[in-house]
């Protein structure tokens, strides 16, 4: 049972990065993603 | 998407505990897809920062990484029916548990060769057979297993023992520092933490995995990583353009010193970032600097991936050249005298490059012999062309039965042979994705192993004097000596 909810807290800490993450990059970099990069 | 994907098909503690290796293996695609975004915006860049084509490479891994999971499901399908895998490393003896004592004894000969090969690659002279005695080193690792042996067979070790291995990978830390590899250098204890891994991911108690006292532990760790291990690895690198040719005993002192040095480690990196502004004018050019930690820079590196599409895209796919290059490298990958009898006269000195420096080598005529790191992908697509990603999940599939096989369960009770837990970060974790070579080979080498390994288990059983053909004959219940 204590195995299924780390991996469940895991899985929820990982979504709560990604979508931190993204959201920051829209906001400070709103090309995202970049259509021609940087060169 | 690719977050998604893994959450639905792989992360379940029922897959993770059924199919522990395939996991860990399918860990670095996974993490390879989802570090960047988080990571780039921590070194205040964006994600597409320094990319050729950032759309088509996201689009190309992800198709990679959908490819690599439909190998994985079908792997793990296919491994639930088929056991010929299985019943073949059993008939080798691969499942035989050594003792401590037999373990001690292959550590200190995986040791004497390590010595013999770290004393010979950075000489003037390239001698002849280190590739095959790379797979005897990997033995070096094996005492570490003592502490794991409840995964091996059930019974805990001493603390005596405990307290001697720990001094054994302290020792072997230090000691791979000459072999002037970040990889190398932190190889003891990554062993240790997938030894510790599965230990965690079998244990069946009512404890959390992360602990105060742990996480406490885990954070020094990654302030050591992100602080002075850091800087050795830096130190490593500096050291690594001039070890051609010089002592291996020279090489250590010399890292050890750029290491304690440390107006000198500042004063090279602000080189390398000037160096590396003026070298983004040019787009020919190889950097292979994509987030400023060098440990995640392994770990998440789209600049390569997508650096390698580029010169996929600018060769044409299914370049002629590459796919001679990679049925070359099948061939020379054997050791010396078996390619002498398979296929005549091959000088393997001749072929002392990575796929990347040929593809590399295609589109601007130089390059030959840097050892470049390529992405799967790319490099995939350019020696086979769009037909990469069925035969990727071919020998995927193939690949990941295999992995499947490496642990067994006796009445749903976990069993993992110590070679499992020594080959893991080595031949199991950092393979798919980026690497030196082409995946294909770097699996043939597993494969050397477990033959090398299936040939010498059976005199670790309690009868020194027994030979193979007589232990698969008592297995049968024809011995009765």
């Amino acid at each position: 049972m204590n195995h299924l909810s780390n991996i469940s807290v895991l899985k929820s800490v990982l979504w709560l990065i990604l979508g931190v993450s993204f959201a920051i990059e829209m906001v400070l970099y709103p090309s995202f993603p970049n259509l021609v990069g940087e060169r | 998407m690719s977050t998604f994907l893994y959450f639905k098909f792989v992360l379940h503690i029922e897959v993770i505990r059924r199919r522990i290796i395939s996991f860990i293996a399918l860990l670095y695609p996974f993490l390879f897809m989802y570090l960047p975004l988080p990571v780039t915006l921590l070194d205040g860049n964006e994600m597409s920062h320094d990319l050729q084509n950032p759309i088509s490479t996201y689009l190309w891994q992800l198709l990679f990484f959908s490819c690599t999971l439909v190998a994985f499901c079908w792997a793990d399908r296919w491994s639930r029916r088929s056991k010929g895998i299985y019943r073949l490393l059993k008939w080798g003896g691969y499942y035989v548990v050594p003792s401590n004592r037999q373990l001690w004894v292959l550590g200190l000969l995986g040791l004497c060769f390590k010595l013999t090969i770290v004393s010979n690659q950075y000489g003037e002279e390239v001698q002849s057979g280190l590739g095959t005695l790379s797979m005897f080193a990997t033995f070096l690792y094996a005492p570490i297993c003592i502490l794991f042996r409840p995964l091996l067979e059930g019974t805990e070790c001493s603390k005596k023992m405990k307290i001697c291995v720990g001094c054994y990978i302290g020792f072997l830390a230090v000691f791979l520092i000459s072999t002037n590899s970040r990889s190398q250098m932190l190889s003891p204890v990554i062993v240790w933490c997938f030894g510790y891994l599965m230990t965690m991911v079998y244990r069946r108690s009512n404890q959390l995995f992360f602990s105060f006292k742990k996480l406490l532990l885990g954070i020094v760790a990654a302030l050591m990583v992100a602080g002075p291990v850091r800087d050795m690895g830096y130190a490593m690198v500096l050291v690594r353009s001039q070890r051609s040719g010089i002592s291996f005993s020279k090489l250590l002192d010399e890292s050890i010193e750029t290491f304690m040095d440390k107006d000198l480690l500042r004063k090279a990196k602000r080189i390398e970032q000037l160096m590396n502004k003026m070298a983004n004018g040019n787009a020919l050019d190889w950097d292979e600097g994509y987030v400023n930690n060098l440990f995640l820079n392994r770990l998440c590196n789209y600049r390569v991936a997508d650096a390698t599409i580029y010169h996929a895209n600018r060769a044409g796919y299914a370049h002629p050249a590459m796919l001679e290059n990679f049925f070359t490298s099948l061939t020379i990958m054997f050791p010396s005298p078996i390619v002498k009898l398979l296929f005549g006269d091959i000088d393997k000195s001749l072929y002392s490059y990575s796929p990347m420096d040929k593809l590399y080598q295609i589109n601007t005529g130089t390059g030959l012999g840097g050892y470049r790191v390529g992405g799967d992908v790319g490099l995939g697509l350019a020696t086979f062309g769009l037909l990469y990603f069925p035969l990727m999940i071919f020998v995927f599939t193939i690949v990941f039965m295999i992995f499947n096989s490496v642990t067994r369960f006796v009445r749903q009770t976990p069993v993992i042979p110590f070679l499992t837990i020594v080959l893991v970060y080595f031949h199991y974790f950092l393979k798919i994705q980026v690497g030196g070579g082409h995946y294909c080979t770097s699996h043939l080498c597993i494969v050397g192993i477990l033959v090398l390994y299936v040939l010498v288990s059976p005199r670790l059983q309690d009868n020194p004097y027994i030979v193979p053909w007589q232990v698969a004959r008592c297995r049968k219940g024809g011995c009765h000596a």
